[in-house]
Order: structure tokens, then C-alpha cells, then sequence
């Protein structure tokens, strides 16, 4: 413990020197503002500006670097709630209610709630790697691919319900994003599934092409036929930017939930940021007392995600740095500019060079510190954005969009296909489907799939593995506790309508009763 | 007059045009900005690798190169791109070896016919690791205890097709184990198992797989190189251990143009990139990124290809490793 604080002062010291700073500065002002900006990711950034570093030395590339994946974090937000354009996948889910948030005029005080959480899940998150790096490496270690596909279950199960409206509706928008899913090639068995002989399909669906074609290209494609369009009637004014005090107290927990949430899922690699923000999401829904408010506006549907992601993205650093083994691909980009720099990734980092990881860690209190400095005036602006005439604002937001998804390929395959979801996603926001699930389905089938069929290669197709290991055990037995209240509601609810009279309910209850088996074996495939 | 003017300034800009084009077919090859499609995304070793090939031919060359990363689907994204550019030597590809595993697995897709080899860069030495809490120490005490526990080994290796799976395949045939074949999308969820203890061993590249074994977390069996790699100068090759025939085991970086470019472009180009390989700072970037510097330029890189794919054909039709 305090061999860690002499650690970390000494990665103050490292932080703070001005070269070390600057760059850390630059890094997250850079991160900033392209996670603003729709389709340009930390990833497309990080690969684009990789060139610079080689000019630097390894620390100063290091921060900058770190700092352009958290910075554009705090700027993926701000697209969500006020525009609806989840820049940045994990934030697609901060879109269900951040958006409306502004559509009543309150999307600055979400703005303001969403700085919040992030700050104090951020540096929670710094304190967790600090601290407890020895001990999430051994629960890491022990996390194979059988706890790895019954937590995707969890996240499937939970997602499929959360979004407003009808449950049918969100179970089949689920289903959908399963098949989406499949598009692509088999990671066991190396074939082609439903590419049409498309070489481009082959590595799957883009998923950013897929959030920003269904949130923004689709709210933009139903919303421009309309006479009286968004922009012209939100009014902004400096009073409503500051989150209420009601507002705050209700976004406490949901913020501290988020937080835990985040530290668990960032321990384990491979997890990724989406099924965090949308498991943080689901399960505030889930606790709710109101959860007929999700969707239309609810603070907690917010925050909760919000500080998950960033939670997540702080702690994702451990294995990175300690074990060598990057988490993402932007994990893996970080570690490729370190060996450039004749560093090689690996257990020994930490002990060879102490200055990398003690100076990255204390430059991620800096880095957030700024970002709160530097965002907090910015709300206002950020929300003034929204004044800008509909139709100059959204024919640039095309226009990015149009950049960002070409560049993560160089290839305008993904221009076309964002512009094909969007009519998709047109068309079933026009039927009232939510396109949420979509995405959840999407992130997370195929590691469910690929988890699952790595199980049953390993254990010569014992399904009884899932029970047999701890960890996965009370996982399927938290998806069979899910599966169990829904019922016990479905079937309250329809005793209670009975009485109402409403013929609609029990053909919802019989969809629900059956759905969850369906999405077992639709996701299950010969090995 | 603003409409005359833009005539006489689109004339003009025509013309000297038209005299640029004439002057350029005057000098030797290059002329102009040199693209190289990388077929891996932005910010690996790969990549790194070519930046640093690219560097050094630009600077010796007097022209520009870019380095312009178009992964996907393997590697045949960038491959088709080159294919199918004009044969100028303008357009080249920069690739690893999985084009000829996707030339034997895809052939529909993928043909090595299409492509004129440019230069061999450099070799990535592939080798064998099992977990730490394997009770085995050298290759014959594993597949020992592999036989005497059948079905209760896996290897882990990255994808169908791949090195690892192929060397796996013949450890099996060879010895008669039945170690389980694990794929994996990538090195990280396959280091991540290994070390993890999910599954008992792992092929990857030497120098991912011996810098977790220089930390104790993993243990190195044998590397598939004709010699001892410097770094791991203690860990035997798979000839040593026995396995003369396992010995093919390394992946490789290389550059190829269109099929049908003209053969002195081909020709300096390779002797530009080749030369460039065994400069000593390309060296050291390549040792450092646990790849070991060839420089071979096209003739001999041709018939090294002709090599491997005999090797890697017959291989396949032994181990009975196809796209189900």
C-alpha cells in the first residue's frame, strides 16, 4: 500500500514534467474533440496520430495516446445526448435517454451529470488499478470462456427487455442484432456466412457504421420530412444547463452502480465497453421503481452507463500494462507505439520501466482533471450547438459521419453500408421498434458464439462445464433468476389484465415465456 | 473575361501537363508517389515494419511513400486492391504470409498468380508454449503426457488455416496424440487463455509467446526456426526436439506489385526494398519486434515462395485442414 503511494508520487513527478504534460494535454484535447465529432473514434485517432509519436519518447507518446482513448470518451457523450450520434459505440446506449433528455430541453444538465460520473468513475477506476491490480489479475485468470459466454447470457437476457415499449418489440430487435451478428467469418470454423461473396462483409458488420447509421442516420432520415423539426423548438438557457438538485440525488446511485460495474467488467479483457454500458443500463432499469420513465428522459439511464464506461476504460488499463496482453484494439494500438519505441509489452513492464506505467497512471488524474475543467465551460457551448439551423446542423453531421466511417477502413464499402442502415434503422423507428437492442444483439452474439464453441470444443460438448466452474455457475443461475422474475411479472401482469380485460398481454406473456430459449438455441450452432 | 481567363488558366494547366507526362516517361521509374497497401490495420508491428521499409526507399528513392493500411478479411482486402491496380510498380502491397494460407483455403478468392513478388522483408519465427502448470518441461515429455492423457490436451492456435493449426495438426499426426484444437481470432484472447490455464498450450509468434515466458507465466517448448532464436538462445527447435519436418513454422513480411509490372520496375523496386531490409536500423526495429531481417530480392524470393507453398500444399493434404 505504500510502496504504491511512493510509486505514485514518483508518477506525479513523471507526469508532470512539461514535455510528459503537454503531450498529455494535447492527447486529451485532441480525444476531446473527435469524440465529439460522429464515427471518428479513439481508434481511427490513435492510428492516424501514431505517426507523430514516433518523433517522441515512449512516456510522452504513451500519455498522449492514453489521453486522445479517455478524452474521446467525455466527447462520445456529448454527440449522444444532444444530437443523438453515439460517436463512440459504448455511448449508444446514453442515446435512449440523453437524447430525449434534450428534446425537454435539459440536455445540458445531463451533459453536466454525465461530467459527474465520469470524473468520479474515472478516478475510482485510477484507485481500483492502483490498488487492486494483483487481485482482478487473478479473477481475470480465472475467467475463461465458459464464464465468458454465461456473462454475455446475463447481458443478453438483461438487454433484451430494457428498452421503452413493447417487450416483443425489444426481444425481436434483440434477435435481429443476433443475425446481424453472423455476418461475417465463423471465428471457429474460418467460413463465410452470409457475405454474398462480398470479400468486404467478411470481417462482419462495422460496428460503428451500425450505431451511427441506426441513431443518427435514421432519427435523421424520419425527423427531416417532419415541418416542425428539433432544432427550431429546443430553447437553451444558461439556468437549465446546471443539473437540479433533485436531478443530482437522483443520479447518485445510478452513478455509484455504473462505477462498480465498470471496475468489474474492466478487469476482464476481451468484454469490451458496449456490453458494459448496456448491462450498467439494464440494470437500473431493472431496479428502478419507475422504470416506465426509461427512455423518455430518465437521469439514471444516463448516468449509471456513463460512469460504467469510463470506469471501464480506466481499469481496462490492468491487464494492458501489467500483463502485456492489450484488452481492444485501441489497447493493442497503444502497446504497438510502446514497441516501436523498443519496448516490449509484457509482465515485466511494470519492473522495467516504472516511469511508463506510474507516469501514465498519475498523468490519468491529470488527464480527467483537465477534461473537467475544460468541459465544464464547454457544456454551454456544446448546447449552443444545438441553435444552429437543423439544416445546416445535420447535413454536417452527415458529412461527418461520411468521414468518420471511411476512415476506419479507408474504404467508402462502409459509407454505403452506414447509409443502408440508416434506411433500415428509418424504417423501424418509423414502426416504433427501438434500435438499442439491435446493437446489444450485435456486440455481443458473436462472443457469445465464439465463447460458447470454444466451451464445447474444450469439453467435448459437456453442457455441464457451466455448472461445474463457480463463477459461471452463479452466472447461469443469475440468468435463470432473470428469466424466473420476468415470469413471475408477465404473469402478474397478465392476471391483473385479465381483469381489465386487455387481449394483448398474454400473447406478449407467450412471446416472453419461450423467448429466452429461443435465443439459447438460435446462438448455438454444430461445432 | 473571367470566362477567357479560366480558359487560359485550365489551358495552360493542360499543357503543362501534357509536358509533365512527357518528361516523366523520359526518366527512369519512379516518377511519382509510390503507395504501399498494407494488408493489416494501422499501428502494428506490421505496420511499423513497412513505415520503417517505406522511410528508408523514399529517402533512397527521391519520391514520396505512403504506407496506406487497408485490413480486413484476412489480408485479401489489400491483396485484391493490388491485384487489380495498374502494373505501374506505383502501387505495391505490403503483406504477411496469410495471403498463402488464403490462397490454398480460398482459392476462388485468393491466387498467388495475381501477384509478382517484390522482396521478401523480413521472418517471424513461430513457437510452441504450454502453461506453467503443465508438469512437462521439453517437447517429448508434453507429448508424452499428451498420449498418456488423450483428450485431456488442447493447443490454442490463431484461426483455421493459420501456422499454428497447421503445426498443431502435424505434432498430432506425427506422434500420434490427440491434442484439441482451440482457434482464436487473435494473440491476445489465446495469450489470455493460455496463461489463464483454459487451454494447455499455444502457437504464436516467438517473441509474444518468450516474452511471457522470460516472466515465468508461460513455458517455451521449441521455436520452429532452422537455428536457435538469439533472444532464446535455451529453447531447442522443433529439428532439435525431432521434428525436422515442424521446422517450417515462420511467418514472413513481404512486398509484392500487380501481376504483368514491367520487370526492370519490378527489379529495381526489389533491389530498393531488399537493400533497405538489411539496413542496420531496419534490423534493429525488426529484432526488436521479434522478427529477424531477410532482404531478399525477387528471384530468390520467388522461389522461396515456390518452396513454402509445396510444403504448406502437401501439409494441408496431409493434415486434412480445410474450411468445413
Amino acid at each position: 500500500m505504500e510502496h504504491a503511494l511512493t510509486d505514485l508520487w514518483y508518477g506525479f513527478e513523471v507526469a508532470l514534467r512539461p514535455t510528459n504534460l503537454i503531450w498529455s494535454v494535447f492527447g486529451v484535447l485532441v480525444g476531446n474533440l473527435v469524440g465529439v465529432l460522429p464515427g471518428m473514434g479513439a481508434l481511427t485517432t490513435i492510428s492516424m496520430l501514431l505517426p507523430l509519436t514516433y518523433a517522441l519518447g515512449p512516456v510522452p507518446a504513451v500519455l498522449m495516446l492514453a489521453g486522445i482513448f479517455y478524452g474521446s470518451m467525455y466527447g462520445g457523450a456529448i454527440g449522444a445526448i444532444l444530437l443523438n450520434l453515439p460517436s463512440h459505440p459504448p455511448h449508444a446506449v446514453t442515446c435512449i435517454d440523453g437524447y430525449p433528455m434534450t428534446l425537454q430541453g435539459r440536455g445540458g444538465a445531463a451533459l453536466g451529470i454525465t461530467m459527474m460520473s465520469s470524473f468520479f468513475a474515472a478516478s475510482v477506476g485510477i484507485v481500483m488499478m492502483i490498488f487492486l491490480s494483483p487481485l482482478l489479475e487473478s479473477v481475470a485468470s480465472r475467467f475463461g470462456p465458459a464464464e465468458v459466454s454465461a456473462i454475455m447470457l446475463l447481458g443478453l437476457l438483461a438487454g433484451a427487455t430494457m428498452a421503452r415499449g413493447s417487450p416483443l418489440k425489444g426481444v425481436a430487435m434483440t434477435v435481429l442484432g443476433l443475425f446481424i451478428g453472423n455476418i461475417g467469418t465463423d471465428a471457429i470454423s474460418g467460413t463465410y456466412r452470409f457475405t454474398f461473396g462480398v470479400n468486404e462483409l467478411s470481417d462482419g458488420i462495422d460496428l460503428a457504421a451500425l450505431c451511427l447509421g441506426l441513431f443518427g442516420v435514421a432519427d435523421f432520415l424520419v425527423t427531416v420530412n417532419r415541418k416542425v423539426v428539433r432544432g427550431d423548438e429546443v430553447k437553451v438557457s444558461l439556468a437549465d444547463m446546471r443539473p437540479t438538485r433533485a436531478e443530482l440525488k437522483q443520479a447518485f446511485l445510478p452513478m455509484l452502480r455504473g462505477t462498480v460495474i465498470g471496475c468489474a467488467f474492466g478487469a476482464l479483457p476481451g468484454t469490451g465497453p458496449t456490453i458494459t454500458t448496456f448491462i450498467a443500463y439494464a440494470l437500473e432499469r431493472k431496479i428502478s421503481r419507475t422504470p416506465e420513465r426509461f427512455g423518455k428522459g430518465a437521469i439514471e439511464g444516463v448516468a449509471a452507463p456513463e460512469a460504467s464506461a469510463h470506469a471501464k476504460t480506466q481499469v481496462d488499463f490492468i491487464p494492458t500494462m501489467s500483463l502485456g496482453i492489450p484488452g481492444d484494439a485501441v489497447m493493442a494500438l497503444l502497446l504497438g507505439a510502446l514497441i516501436i519505441k523498443g519496448i516490449q509489452p509484457g509482465p515485466q513492464l511494470i519492473s522495467e520501466h516504472p516511469d511508463i506505467f506510474w507516469g501514465l497512471i498519475a498523468s490519468f488524474w491529470v488527464g480527467n482533471v483537465l477534461l473537467v475543467i475544460l468541459n465544464v465551460p464547454l457544456i454551454g457551448i456544446w448546447v449552443r450547438m444545438l441553435q444552429v439551423p437543423y439544416r445546416l446542423l445535420f447535413p454536417s453531421a452527415l458529412f461527418f459521419i461520411c468521414i468518420g466511417v471511411y476512415s476506419t477502413h479507408n474504404a467508402l464499402f462502409e459509407v454505403i453500408e452506414v447509409a443502408v442502415i440508416g434506411g433500415v434503422g428509418a424504417a423501424l423507428l418509423a414502426l416504433d421498434f427501438p434500435v438499442a437492442p439491435i446493437v446489444l444483439g450485435f456486440v455481443l452474439g458473436p462472443l457469445f458464439e465464439e465463447s460458447f464453441r470454444r466451451v464445447m470444443l474444450l469439453s467435448q460438448g459437456d453442457l455441464f462445464v457451466f455448472v461445474t466452474r463457480p463463477i459461471s455457475a452463479s452466472l447461469c443461475a443469475a440468468c435463470g433468476l432473470l428469466v424466473a422474475t420476468q415470469f413471475i411479472a408477465y404473469s402478474r401482469r397478465r392476471r391483473a389484465s385479465r381483469t381489465t380485460g386487455d387481449e394483448t398481454t398474454p400473447a406478449v406473456h407467450a412471446f416472453h415465456h419461450v423467448a429466452p430459449i429461443e435465443m439459447k438455441t438460435s446462438t448455438r450452432r454444430e461445432p | 473575361m473571367t470566362l477567357t481567363r479560366r480558359t487560359l488558366v485550365l489551358g495552360s494547366g493542360v499543357l503543362i501537363l501534357s509536358f509533365e507526362t512527357r518528361a516523366e516517361e523520359r526518366k527512369s521509374f519512379p516518377t511519382a508517389l509510390i503507395r504501399i497497401i498494407l494488408a493489416n490495420s494501422a499501428g502494428g508491428a506490421m505496420d511499423a515494419m513497412a513505415r520503417a521499409v517505406a522511410d528508408k526507399i523514399s529517402a533512397s528513392m527521391r519520391q514520396p511513400v505512403i504506407v496506406d493500411a487497408r485490413a480486413g478479411a484476412n489480408g485479401l482486402i489489400a491483396a485484391n486492391v493490388v491485384s487489380q491496380a495498374a502494373p505501374n510498380g506505383y502501387t505495391l502491397l505490403f503483406t504477411n504470409s496469410s495471403i498463402m494460407q488464403n490462397s490454398f483455403l480460398r482459392p476462388d478468392q485468393m491466387k498467388m498468380e495475381s501477384l509478382a513478388p517484390v522482396a521478401l522483408v523480413a521472418i517471424a519465427p513461430n513457437a510452441l508454449a504450454i502453461g506453467k502448470s503443465i508438469p512437462a518441461e521439453t517437447l517429448a515429455q508434453f507429448i508424452a503426457l499428451a498420449k498418456s492423457n488423450p483428450d485431456k490436451f488442447s493447443y490454442g492456435s490463431l484461426g483455421i488455416g493459420s501456422t499454428g493449426q497447421m503445426l498443431g495438426e502435424m505434432l498430432n499426426k506425427l506422434t500420434g496424440a490427440h491434442i484439441q484444437h482451440i482457434p482464436y481470432k487473435g494473440e491476445p484472447p489465446m495469450l489470455q487463455d493460455l496463461l489463464g490455464g483454459q487451454i494447455s498450450a499455444a502457437y504464436g509468434s516467438a517473441g509474444t509467446l518468450g516474452r511471457q515466458a522470460a516472466a515465468g507465466k508461460c513455458k517455451l517448448l521449441a521455436v520452429g526456426n532452422t537455428q536457435r532464436l538469439k533472444e532464446f538462445s535455451d529453447v531447442p527447435t522443433f529439428s532439435e526436439s525431432g521434428f525436422p519436418s515442424m521446422n517450417f513454422a515462420s511467418g514472413w513480411f513481404a512486398v509484392f506489385a500487380p501481376r504483368n509490372t514491367p520487370a526492370e520496375v519490378v527489379s529495381k523496386l526489389s533491389m530498393e526494398i531488399s537493400g533497405a531490409s538489411l539496413a542496420p536500423d531496419i534490423v534493429t526495429i525488426s529484432s526488436q519486434l521479434g522478427f529477424e531481417s531477410k532482404g531478399m530480392p525477387a528471384s530468390d524470393f520467388a522461389e522461396f515462395l515456390q518452396r513454402e507453398r509445396d510444403k504448406w500444399g502437401e501439409i494441408i493434404k496431409a493434415t486434412d485442414i480445410k474450411i468445413q
